[in-house]
């Protein structure tokens, strides 16, 4: 009888402090990022959003949850069509983006991130937006790529972005499809800094890389 | 016995958890669905289903506080008890405050913003309508409020003279926004739009902020600090141009020449005017951005121009001799700003602005020399107090010299100067009284030192959102503006001219559709009048005059409808009368039209990289002074017509390839009649039409761009 008490009572212990230290943060991110994957409605992203939130306010000194809660906003964006509607949620990424920015300004995946949603935005409305942030997401991408040459990530976004310019200009879509050639190869070199990094946006570059003709 | 422990054991952890359950609603009761509920710096928390519920388990005991939070709403924190058998809690969730989706003050003006989510126009509209060749004036001429003046392109709105509207870059006033152009011929905005990038077009009821005007007010932004250093060559038909921009991480500078000589241009496309020097002008500009700490921005602009032109006309008295008039301008205009953030929820903006402009014009043997320098210093503190209300206090001086000297053959120079300063204090209060309803209540106070003259004007709008698309403003306001400098060099003891303006606006921005409706009654006093038989002296000008102006205007766009095109439909209907200057009686003055449509269109061709732009303007024709005519500006010129259109073709990601050509139709607008000052033989006074230069304007540029970022091109620019 005193045994299983105290069997109970370490269990209890154990699953009380496991709370604070690491491998709990980790498997919780895990676990979001499970259900990341498989969301397939705005309001089960926003389901991930919410926990992400709990575990960002506790995490302040973490990249990843700030990282995938604007990921996350971002998508939202897809499952709507009114384009002042998903504007809001473009509006909603970008705040977790500049707040994550403020810490790791410097980040390759944060800045590829961001190019990325600039790029939608401009998708949105090009008359407005087009000037605006076609230069400067070329730019911030090309950063993240120098920041990191082994992210697969900025290597994509940047082969697509110079893919839709080169074409929209007729002129060779060749050193884009290079860019996207060098992404996959990346996807499937590159290993993971971390458990949670990010790992999106393989299939996209391959079916990038089949228009390309490659 | 034995079993029931064994059960209770296994069920412990589950009692030790509590459950915390509860309903999360808005104000009215709706559900919300989606809202965070969590502990407080635990990861402990749920999502509240579509019935607005939420339950989680938690072992943590004692106090907790527990958080409720959903985007569009305020955040809730409760204390909660984490001891035996928690209760089912209810929690309502007030709207946020969000000054992005609340009401804005909309009467009067026309915004246009990138930063801005609900504006009528952006930046970009302004610079490829077509028959604006990159003139500023020139597409706000297509906005409801204006009426064209195509023998004077300035902007005249709502039944106010050319001088009733004020041009202020980053605050501070400009002296002569429009280039020096000879009687009867237009003149251009001085400032290249693309120096701009938030421009705000105020056909009336202005903020406290802006005095010094009766009618309008175009307040202009400069750009924000270059992001990238580039080089642009602009090649036109009519001179061209070559900028450098250098950009830093916290200091940039740009430089930029240019040359304009409209000769061989007039050589090949005839026209209508005798130019004995074809226009031609040098122009230098400058600017320099610093940073400073964290929110400090200093930003300083220089331009320098020279422009000459000269042409022949024949005497209305006697058809086969003819004058000249030549004129030279030099100006030479400094814009310096400072802004910066004073703790988390004061900013200080200060400006200066430095003008010189000297016209020497040369009608026939006549010589007359104009010279004006001017200063403007400004300090504005904006104090957000709460998300709610915020306030906006400021003081200003502006300090002028204006000297005029008219020699005619062989007698004395007639010689007229003034030196003047006007001080000002300013105070606003914009108030929210819900995310609806908003106010704005402003005081302006000036002194001038010339006449001794204190005015004070008050000034005050309120708006109201009925739903998420639409919304209704009402806006009052008094505005002084000094005599113009001939008249008040003359007669010092004139006061300040007065107008006040009611305007009713009602807007619905959706779905890429907006629709404006505004009317307006405007009432001036205090204008000033002489006799003309007595323009020397100064006792002959008194401030005796007075009228007023109403009307009502619509504004359609629709960038939806039709796909890759966009499209405004202006109209104005404006009525007015005034008695000032040397009008014997009250009439419609020359420079208002009864009734002016413009459509603007622009479509892109996307497989073309070409946008093909349209522009059509017509208006009622506008009275003019016939001294055969016992009624006073009874007599009205025929309709003005326009139709422009423009081509932009994006050659390569960076050289772009633009046309336009105004007036397609070949239709001769006459703007009024010209009449001899004594009649002939026949007892016929002799006239002649005023008209445009030439029947069609055509330009042809190319536009380059070099830079590290291929991309860039100056699209912008058109």
């Amino acid at each position: 009888m005193k045994r299983i008490l105290l069997f109970i009572g370490l269990v209890v212990a154990f699953l009380s402090t496991q709370a604070q230290d690491n491998t709990a943060y980790t498997e919780a991110m895990q676990a979001q990022l499970v259900l990341l994957d498989s969301a397939h409605s705005s309001d089960d992203l926003q389901a991930v959003i919410n926990t992400m939130e709990r575990i960002a306010q506790v995490e302040t000194a973490q990249w990843h949850p700030r990282y995938y809660l604007a990921y996350a906003s971002l998508h939202q964006n897809f499952y709507f069509k009114e384009s002042a509607e998903r504007a809001k949620y473009l509006d909603k990424a970008q705040a977790y983006l500049d707040k994550a920015l403020v810490d790791f300004p410097q980040h390759s995946e944060l800045l590829a991130l961001q190019g990325f949603v600039w790029m939608i935005r401009v998708s949105l409305d090009p008359a407005t937006y087009g000037q605006l942030y076609a230069g400067k997401t070329m730019e911030i991408l090309q950063k993240a790529k120098a920041l990191n040459p082994n992210n697969p990530r900025a290597a994509f976004l940047l082969g697509q972005m110079s893919y839709g310019t080169a074409q929209f200009f007729g002129q060779s879509t060749e050193q884009a499809c290079a860019l996207v050639s060098q992404a996959v190869s990346l996807y499937e070199t590159a290993t993971p800094t971390d458990s949670l990094a990010p790992k999106w946006g393989k299939k996209g570059a391959l079916s990038m890389q089949e228009k390309c003709g490659l | 016995m034995k079993t029931l422990l064994i059960t209770g054991f296994l069920l412990f952890p589950l009692l030790l958890a509590a459950q915390v359950r509860g309903i999360v609603t808005d104000k009215k009761g709706e559900p919300l669905l989606g809202a965070n509920v969590y502990l407080k710096g635990t990861y402990v928390g749920a999502t509240t289903s579509f019935t607005g519920e939420f339950s989680f388990p938690t072992t943590l005991k004692g106090a907790q506080v527990l958080v409720v939070s959903f985007t569009g709403y305020e955040s809730q924190e409760l204390p909660l008890q984490l001891n035996g058998p928690s209760e089912y809690l209810r929690i309502s969730l007030k709207e946020a405050f969000n000054k992005l989706e609340a009401v804005t003050i909309t009467a009067g003006a026309f915004e246009a913003s990138d930063t801005k989510k609900v504006t009528v126009l952006k930046p970009l509209d302004i610079v490829t309508t077509p028959s604006a060749v990159g003139d500023i004036n020139g597409a706000l001429q297509t906005l409801p409020g204006t009426t064209q003046n195509g023998e004077s392109g300035r902007l005249f709105v709502r039944g106010g003279d050319g001088y009733e509207t004020q041009t202020y870059i980053n605050g501070t006033l400009v002296q002569n926004p429009y280039g020096s152009a000879l009687p009867n011929l237009p003149t251009r905005g001085r400032f290249s739009p693309f120096m701009f990038s938030g421009t705000t077009f105020s056909t009336g009821g202005y903020s406290a902020e802006f005095g010094q005007a009766l009618s309008s007010a175009l307040v202009l932004q400069t750009n924000a600090f270059p992001t990238e250093s580039k080089t642009e060559i602009s090649l036109m038909t009519v001179g061209g141009d070559i900028a450098h921009t250098q950009a830093g991480e916290r200091t940039a500078a740009s430089a930029k020449l240019g040359y304009i000589h409209l000769g061989p241009y007039q050589a090949l496309v005839p026209q209508q005017v005798l130019w004995t020097q074809a226009p031609q002008e040098y122009r230098g500009e400058t600017s320099f951005y610093q940073k400073f700490g964290k929110t400090g921005l200093l930003k300083a602009y220089a331009q320098a121009s020279s422009n000459s032109v000269e042409i022949e006309r024949s005497r209305l008295e006697q058809a086969d001799s003819r004058y000249g008039i030549a004129l030279d301008n030099d100006f030479q205009f400094v814009n310096l700003s400072y802004q910066m953030a004073v703790g988390k929820r004061a900013t200080w903006e200060s400006g200066l602005s430095l003008s010189s402009n000297h016209d020497s014009l040369h009608p026939d043997t006549l010589a007359i020399e104009e010279k004006e320098r001017s200063f403007h210093l400004k300090n504005v503190w904006l104090i957000d107090w709460t998300e709610r209300f915020s306030t906006r206090l400021g003081s200003e001086f502006i300090g002028s010299q204006y000297e005029q000297d008219i020699q005619a053959k062989e007698l004395p120079v007639y010689a007229t100067e003034l030196s003047g300063g006007l001080s000002a204090l300013f105070a606003e209060a914009d108030v929210y009284l819900t995310q609806r309803l908003a106010a704005r209540i402003g005081l302006r106070a000036e002194h001038t030192n010339v006449n001794q003259q204190l005015t004070i004007a008050p000034r005050t709008s309120l708006a109201y959102k009925w739903d998420e698309f639409s919304q209704i403003s009402f806006a009052y306001g008094s505005f002084y503006q000094k005599p113009q400098n001939a008249y008040w060099a003359l007669n010092e003891s004139l006061d300040q001219e007065k107008a006040e303006h009611y305007i009713l606006n009602v807007q619905r921005i959706k779905n890429k559709r907006t629709l404006r409706v505004e009317a307006y009654y405007k009432n001036y006093h205090s204008l000033v009048r002489f006799d003309a038989a007595q323009r020397y002296q100064p006792a002959a000008y008194t401030n005796t005059g007075h009228g007023y102006a109403q009307g009502i205007e619509l504004f359609w766009r629709d960038q939806k409808s039709i796909p890759r095109t966009d499209y405004w439909l202006s109209y104005s209907y404006l009525d007015t009368e005034r008695l000032y200057r040397d009008y014997p009686q009250k009439a419609m003055p020359t420079f208002a039209a009864k009734h002016s449509v413009s459509l603007v269109v622009k479509h892109f061709i996307s497989a073309l990289r070409t946008q093909v732009g349209a522009s059509y303007s017509v208006g009622s024709g506008r009275p003019y002074y016939n001294p055969e005519n016992p009624t006073f500006l009874g007599d009205k010129a025929k309709p003005y017509m326009d139709l422009s259109m423009n081509v932009a073709y994006l050659l390569r990601p960076q050289v772009i390839l633009y046309t336009s050509v105004s007036n397609v139709t070949g239709y001769q607008n006459v703007f009024g009649y010209e009449y001899a000052a004594q009649p002939n033989a026949q007892g016929i006074y002799p006239r002649r039409a005023i008209g445009q230069a030439a029947p069609r304007f055509f330009f042809v540029g190319l536009f380059i761009t070099l830079s590290s970022n291929k991309n860039d091109n100056q699209l912008n620019n058109l």
